[in-house]
């Protein structure tokens, strides 16, 4: 028997349930005529032809609720999912570019969205895609955008605070399930931002208005006032001029001597790459986790090997956003950028904590990378070795490892300013502590380093 | 629809679109009038900078 998705509950239009292992979206009978007109006017082929709304077929597999059933429909499949909080600055910049983008086509021809929400869109081979096919409705000349709100608060509100305040902001997104809301973000804006006339307008202005409007005496039901179809268009046109006009600053030259200064000679950094790609390519995996990713250097070496999907997951904004937009430029569909902090990675959210899936709730990897990694958990942050390994053991069946000694400079940097109390930080350490998850079936060394790049099995 | 538009929010959006609608209808009349030109239109934009 099929189970309600417990991300999909609120709009009456439908829902997503699984059923026999498939994913499928229920299309409700009150839905029908827009879900008819999406198809008659033209809007679903013009949209999934340029990738911004997801596919999906009619299938017959049976409701969830057949008394209030039209069809059951099955989107493609989105290989992982990841959420607004995990996204780098362009990547939700992309997502927000991408929903107005679908709002103008829908609009040309008779249709809207109904929500403006950052949960709609998923990345999907490489670009940002809407998944809610139930988000649209016919268009009615005269009536408000009413996702205008949401989308200011899921998309505009980060990514201003990325922009003119700190590019960590979006997490917030982590405490307020519905966006930032505009009252705090016009609050933490700089006061620069209100010479720009989109955030003034949409942010702060915006946030008044909603105060106002909120509070008992602001007077009886007034008439709804109307909206032409050029005033809305040119509602769109600013919103995505003022998004256009976001940007950041990256400290590009440091990035590019990260992995100079680290302990590798250009000989061994090409060597470590053939080592990691000859170790992953005999275990032909579907999904690989590469945590520690930095920019992506070796998500990318893995991600040309058979039909692989590599999460590329980093603390550091930066990083992440330099890894997006290299794969942007290189085309690749096969890699997720992702800002995940593994000491502690996007918790369970929403209704009921079970809206929005915890980073490591979301599938079985087939194998996890752990790269220049393990110092930065078991040193810099004392999380003791067994427990490192009890994680990765849950997260994936194969784990490519690399154990970074004490000898090397890096380590050394960690250990400069604290006592060393880490006596059981050894090869010989280590391997005892994951022969309690893992079986190790090959070890061999980096050339040109001290290191030792370590391929365990989980048990 | 089942989102909360927001009673703030549709005045403002009401106020924006008359403000901006202005904009939109110089712009559209103005393509009209290059039309008559014969002058080329640039093709439209879409977020994606790359070609599919």
């Amino acid at each position: 028997m099929g189970m309600q998705s417990s991300a999909s509950f609120r709009d009456p239009s439908g829902m997503m349930f699984s059923q026999e292992g498939k994913i499928l979206r229920q299309v409700n009978l009150v839905y029908r005529e827009d879900f008819d007109f999406l198809f008659s006017s033209g809007l679903y082929e013009k949209l999934v032809k340029k990738k911004l709304l997801i596919r999906h077929q009619d299938v017959e597999d049976s409701p969830l609720f057949p008394e209030i059933a039209y069809k059951v429909i099955q989107p493609e499949k989105v290989p992982f999912i990841s959420y607004p909080y995990e996204w780098s600055f362009t990547q939700l910049k992309d997502a927000a570019l991408a929903t107005l983008a679908i709002q103008k086509e829908a609009l040309k021809m008779g249709m809207t969205l109904k929500d403006g929400s950052a949960y709609n869109i998923q990345f999907h081979q490489g670009a940002p895609v809407l998944i809610d096919t139930l988000s649209f409705t016919r268009y009615i000349e005269g009536t408000p955008w009413v996702a205008y709100r949401q989308f200011c608060q899921h998309f505009l509100a980060p990514l201003a605070l990325m922009s003119k305040t700190d590019l960590r902001l979006n997490k917030l997104l982590t405490s307020y399930i519905d966006g930032v809301p505009l009252d705090l973000c016009s609050r933490l804006l700089p006061r620069s931002s209100w010479f720009n006339f989109g955030l003034l307008t949409h942010i702060h202005l915006h946030s008044r208005a909603q105060s106002h409007y909120a509070s008992p005496e602001s007077g009886k039901d007034t008439q709804k006032p109307r909206i032409t179809k050029n005033g809305l268009q040119g509602l769109i046109d600013s919103l995505e001029a003022t998004i256009r006009g976001l940007g950041i600053k990256i400290a590009a030259r440091e990035w590019a001597n990260y992995y100079a200064e680290t302990n590798y000679t250009d000989e061994s950094f090409q060597a470590k790459k053939i080592i990691v790609r000859e170790l992953v390519q005999g275990l032909n995996p579907k999904l690989v986790l590469d945590l520690g990713a930095n920019t992506g250097v070796f998500s990318q070496e893995v991600a040309g090997l058979g039909d692989c999907f590599v999460v590329s997951a980093d603390i550091d904004p930066e990083a992440v956003e330099i890894n997006y937009r290299q794969r942007k430029k290189e085309r690749q569909k096969n890699i997720l950028p992702l800002v995940i902090d593994l000491t502690n990675p996007s918790p369970a959210i929403g209704w009921d904590n079970r809206e929005r899936d915890s980073f490591f709730n979301r599938g079985q990897a087939d194998v996890v990378l752990a790269l220049a990694l393990i110092h930065h958990l078991a040193i810099a942050n004392n999380v003791p070795l067994g427990a490192v390994a009890r994680t990765m053991a849950a997260a994936g069946e194969y784990l490519v490892l690399e154990f970074v000694p004490k000898e090397d400079s890096q380590v050394k940097r960690l250990l400069r300013s604290r006592d060393d109390i880490f006596g059981d930080y050894t090869l010989s350490g280590l391997i005892g502590a994951f022969e309690l998850y893992y079986i190790l079936e090959k070890q061999m060394p980096v050339p040109g380093s001290q290191r030792m790049m370590l391929l365990f099995k989980r048990k | 629809m089942y989102v909360d538009p927001g009673s703030g929010s549709v005045i403002l959006q009401a106020v924006l679109a008359a403000v901006l609608g202005i904009g939109v209808f110089t712009r559209v009349f103005w393509k009209k009038i290059k039309g008559l030109f014969g002058k080329k239109e640039p093709t439209e934009d879409v977020y994606q900078e790359k070609e599919d």
